[in-house]
């Protein structure tokens, strides 16, 4: 009779275990981890994962995080103080740790492909003879995971620091120059519809620090390569939706400042821009929509150069003034001061100087309004310039800016704007830290994302938006 | 000074009072349709046979059943109390890190890539963080019901109404996704057909006529209710977002799922039954009109403001078109019958609307591959056959046996099987069902009490919702961060796009099942 019963439950059972059902086939771990990609990218070593990405223990790349708040579903109280990084390779990392391995930090020296392979693994090779390692590579997109700048050989499959002029190359650095063939200017051969593409190289004899150099001057002791923030702050009116935003443009320079006798020159390469909005109370505020400076912005900014033609001595307290500086972005004019601007209604003198195919200079706008906005401008700075000490220098600036839309990507996004110096004079200012001489535009990116560094910004950070005279580094 | 009491005036308030009483219920009716007394039984004699009850029945239950069968059901009235007791989950696999979105897809060109119309929120900053389902809450409700002839022969008129006691509230509704975008919302995968059911009243009213002695014919109909609502809005500042000015304008009204049934009966002791009841489902309508302030259309030279308008639809407590048909053999004491229902569940609706079918293919995306018009790939370069994802229709098998074994007592035994309609949601879509397996019993008794006769019925359902298992094939999840998305900055690849990012809370996969029990007692006065 037990048995009966027993043998019935278990019939029973046996029969509501073959009613459940399985659909679909479970994925195994390693693709699980590429987030479900049936080929992912096989990988032994970080490297060869690339910026952004690690080799994961199923040795396929893979990626936890891009920011901090990503690292958020590691916390055992979700509720609790975020302690958690994003490391550069996608690794989330207690704070204060490193993880770089998926990135190279300098160039490689080496004789020969063993040489990189030992180190970097079969993803590196050395690029021509005594050269530096470089990345194989099939398509740009390959070496974007070296950083900025760099391209595709078609001969040898190699990354390398592609260039059409010399200001390509000053992203890298000011001690290079374009390798273009003789005689050929590098300007003109940027906006040929075909353009000549040539390599970075070094420049014989380091970084051209001008003709007009006197060691014993006060102004020698200026000289040299720094890491450059710019902030200039202003208020825009005619805006759609919201009428009138405060927003301050954080521009990272790659400066090299020249001796010109008992004077100085800047020379200025752009190297990032960034917007952002604000309130003039500083109080909390809700970003609806910013916009976002695209690198190829920046890449076509030419440098620009301000003067100063008497230099005081190089010592804590000393100030000076420069002269003052117009560009024009986005347009061509006989008479870059008076000549009407290009607008949407009006497109003479537009210049597609992005060379993205678009009217005048194009930046984007994300967030609740996301699109493509095509820009001419035409702006003016002048800097006072307050010694710290000899390696940091910071200052009030001057400002003004006329900007005008030539299109946008949809048509309601084209409105009429002015825009003036934001009243809070202490928004626009500089601040500037002396460099190595072989310093890039990734290092200035590096230090202003560092906290406490001279040149660090961020919106949410009252001290680092307002300018401080007595600032110390 | 005494009255004599008039036969004919007493019939009359009876009558009277009948009527009232069917108004009274069919009053109840302000929000109707589908609910958990399609699979549990209207009343509690249904329940106890499975809803077997389509060729014999002698309770209200047969006005969603069989209408045919009100011929047997004599005048009555009476209520119920029932419960349902889930025990049934939901649960999620474990999702990998790197198939999560992360915040940089804001970086990403997603944000202003024309043609694009869902954005993904990165995974930190979801409202919700998906979870599983753990469906726990007990379910009552209140059932009162009245059938009465009006002193026509071979006539029977019948009304219930089936009322959620749960809860204060009038009816208790959630509406939710069954993809991806569920993730901005509660973030958890719903069952699609068993064990969450919205909490709303349910009516049904009907009647039969037995034109012949063999025949009976019976017509009925579910109340449910479509509604409409408009809002007009205008915002003043755009980034003060929780001030608005606004008007609704709404619209209710009534619609009607038809029930019909027939009876045959060839032999005394032998019945066949058949039933048809319309697809049923509570429609409403939403939509408004948005102002905002200094907001204009591109018309050179000219001030037209830009209105934005909203519209959608929502299909609440979905029920198939079905058809029935049922046997049963009525020797003696014993009576057992068997029926087989066929349900179009091809046809299904789901909250927002639209078939299952429909969401299996990828939105929109100008990342998805381009087709030979130009037209956008949603079948992710042909992963995907929707048609996979179309809702079967069912055949359910019903079987109850009845054993009187008093001329006041009768118990009962019942059984059913209700195979799933979903097909296998390898995709985006996440319709958690299986195929149900429930055993009923339960008893009646009738009694005299203050010198009037009562039927008192309880019983007792168990229901087992069978365990599934589903693992999701990534090349049919949409993936919302796109491998081809690049940042705004550098226009660089995003190497955190590759691979499938999703918030969709089914991926990788996820387990659906359980049980459920169910009891109930009703009290009915036959007059």
């Amino acid at each position: 009779m037990n048995n009966g019963r027993i043998a019935f439950l278990l019939a029973a059972a046996a029969a509501c275990a073959g009613c459940s059902r399985v659909d679909g086939v479970q994925l195994d771990g390693g693709v699980l981890a590429d987030g479900g990609l049936i080929s992912g990218q096989a990988c032994k070593t970080d490297l060869q994962c690339g910026s952004g990405r690690y080799c994961n223990a199923g040795g396929i790349c893979s990626v936890d995080c891009t920011a901090p708040k990503d690292c958020v579903y590691m916390l055992d109280n979700p509720a609790s103080a975020n302690t958690f990084e994003c490391s550069a390779c996608g690794r989330c990392i207690n704070a204060g740790e490193k993880d770089e391995s998926c990135v190279l930090v300098s160039d490689l020296a080496c004789g020969s492909d063993s040489d990189c392979t030992e180190v970097y693994g079969d993803e590196y090779k050395c690029r021509g003879k005594n050269g530096a390692c470089a990345r194989v590579c099939e398509e740009d997109d390959d070496c974007r995971k070296m950083g900025r700048g760099f391209h595709c050989g078609s001969g040898d499959g190699l990354c390398y620091r592609m260039c059409t002029r010399d200001l390509d190359c000053v992203l890298h650095g000011w001690h290079l120059v374009c390798g273009l063939p003789a005689g050929l200017d590098g300007d003109t051969n940027t906006y040929l519809e075909d353009p000549v593409e040539s390599e970075c190289v070094p420049r014989e004899g380091g970084v051209d620090w001008g003709a007009n150099v006197d060691p014993e001057a006060p102004a020698a002791a200026y000289h040299g390569i720094w890491g450059m923030e710019l902030n200039t702050a202003v208020r825009t009116f005619g805006l759609p939706l919201i009428n009138q935003q405060d927003t301050v443009s954080n521009q990272y320079l790659l400066t090299k400042i020249m001796q010109d006798g008992n004077g100085i020159v800047f020379n200025m390469k752009w190297c990032t821009l960034e917007l952002k909005n604000f309130k003039e109370d500083d109080g909390p505020f809700t970003d609806y929509a910013w916009i976002v400076v695209p690198d190829r912005y920046a890449d076509h900014i030419f440098i620009q150069k301000l003067h100063s033609y008497n230099v005081p001595e190089m010592a804590p307290g000393a100030s000076f003034l420069t002269d003052r500086l117009l560009e024009l972005r986005g347009a061509r004019l006989a008479n870059p001061e008076t000549d009407k601007l290009p607008n949407w209604d009006y497109l003479v003198g537009d210049w597609d100087q992005a060379r993205d195919a678009k009217p005048g200079m194009t930046t984007s706008m994300t967030g609740a309004i996301a699109g493509e906005f095509y820009n001419a401008q035409r702006w003016t700075l002048i800097m006072t310039v307050n010694v710290v000490d000899k390696d940091h220098i910071q200052g009030l600036i001057q400002h003004t800016s006329l900007q005008n839309m030539l299109g946008a990507s949809k048509p309601e996004y084209v409105y009429d704007t002015t825009s003036i110096m934001h009243p809070q004079a202490d928004r626009s200012f500089f601040k500037a830290v002396r460099l190595p001489d072989t310093a890039s535009c990734a290092d200035v990116d590096k230090l202003h994302k560092k906290k406490g560094s001279w040149i660090y910004f961020n919106i949410n950070d009252t001290p680092s938006r307002h300018y401080d005279p007595g600032a110390r580094p | 000074m005494t009255h004599a009491r008039n036969p004919a005036s007493a019939t009359c308030v009876r009558h009277a009072a009948a009527a009232v009483s069917l108004c009274v219920a069919l009053a109840l009716a302000t929000a109707a349709s589908a609910n958990p007394f399609a699979l549990l039984g209207y009343d509690v004699e249904s329940g106890a046979l499975a809803n077997s009850n389509v060729s014999f029945g002698s309770s209200l239950g047969v006005l969603y059943t069989n209408p045919a069968l009100l011929a047997d059901v004599g005048n009555q009235a009476g209520i119920a109390v029932t419960f349902n007791l889930p025990r049934l989950d939901v649960k999620l696999q474990a999702k990998p890190q790197s198939s999560r979105i992360p915040t940089s897809i804001y970086d990403s060109s997603i944000g202003n890539m024309p043609g694009l119309q869902d954005r993904a929120l990165p995974a930190a900053e979801l409202l919700n963080p998906a979870s599983d389902n753990e469906v726990r809450d007990v379910n009552a409700y209140l059932g009162v019901g009245m059938a009465y002839n009006f002193g026509v022969r071979r006539f029977q008129l019948g009304v219930l109404a089936q009322l959620p006691i749960s809860s204060w509230n009038s009816a208790e509704v959630a509406t939710h996704f069954n993809d991806e975008r569920e993730a901005n919302f509660s973030n958890k995968i719903y069952l699609m057909r068993f064990g969450q059911w919205e909490r709303i009243a349910a009516v049904l009213a009907g009647a039969a006529y037995s034109p012949l002695p063999w025949l009976d014919v019976g017509v009925g109909a579910q109340v449910s209710l479509a509604a409409k609502v408009r809002l007009k809005l205008y915002i003043p500042d755009a980034t003060v977002q929780d001030y608005s000015q606004s008007n609704v304008g709404s619209e209710i009204a009534g619609a009607l799922r038809p029930v019909a049934g027939l009876r045959f009966r060839p032999l005394d002791w032998l019945a066949v039954g058949a039933a048809w009841r319309n697809e049923s489902y509570v429609s409403m309508d939403g939509g408004g009109g948005l102002d905002l302030w200094n907001y204009h259309e591109p018309v050179p030279d000219k001030l037209v403001p830009k209105r934005t308008t909203q519209k959608y639809s929502m299909a609440l407590d979905y029920e198939p078109m079905e058809i029935s048909v049922g046997v049963g053999v009525k020797l003696r004491e014993v009576t057992t019958q068997v029926a087989v229902m066929w349900q179009q569940w091809s046809q299904y609706l789901d909250h927002h609307a639209a078939h299952a079918q429909s969401y299996a293919e990828f939105p929109s995306s100008p990342f998805l591959p381009v087709l030979s018009d130009g037209a956008y790939d949603p079948t992710n370069g042909g992963a995907i056959d929707a048609d996979e994802y179309r809702f079967n229709n069912t055949f359910n098998v019903q079987w109850s046996g009845q054993w009187r074994f008093k001329e006041w007592g009768e118990a009962s035994l019942g059984a059913c099987w209700y195979p799933t309609p979903a097909p296998a949601q390898l995709g985006r879509t996440n319709f958690a069902d299986n195929d149900l397996l429930g055993i009923t019993a339960g008893s009646r008794f009738d009694f005299n009490l203050l010198k009037l006769d009562w039927t008192l019925a309880v019983n007792l359902q168990v229901w087992q919702m069978f365990e599934r298992t589903t693992y999701k094939d990534p090349a049919q999840v949409y993936d919302e961060f796109p491998d081809a998305a690049r940042t705004l900055v550098a226009n660089n690849p995003m190497s955190e796009a590759a691979g499938l990012q999703t918030n969709n809370p089914g991926y990788p996969g996820y387990e659906a099942g359980g049980i459920l029990v169910a009891t109930g007692f009703s009290l009915m006065h036959r007059f």
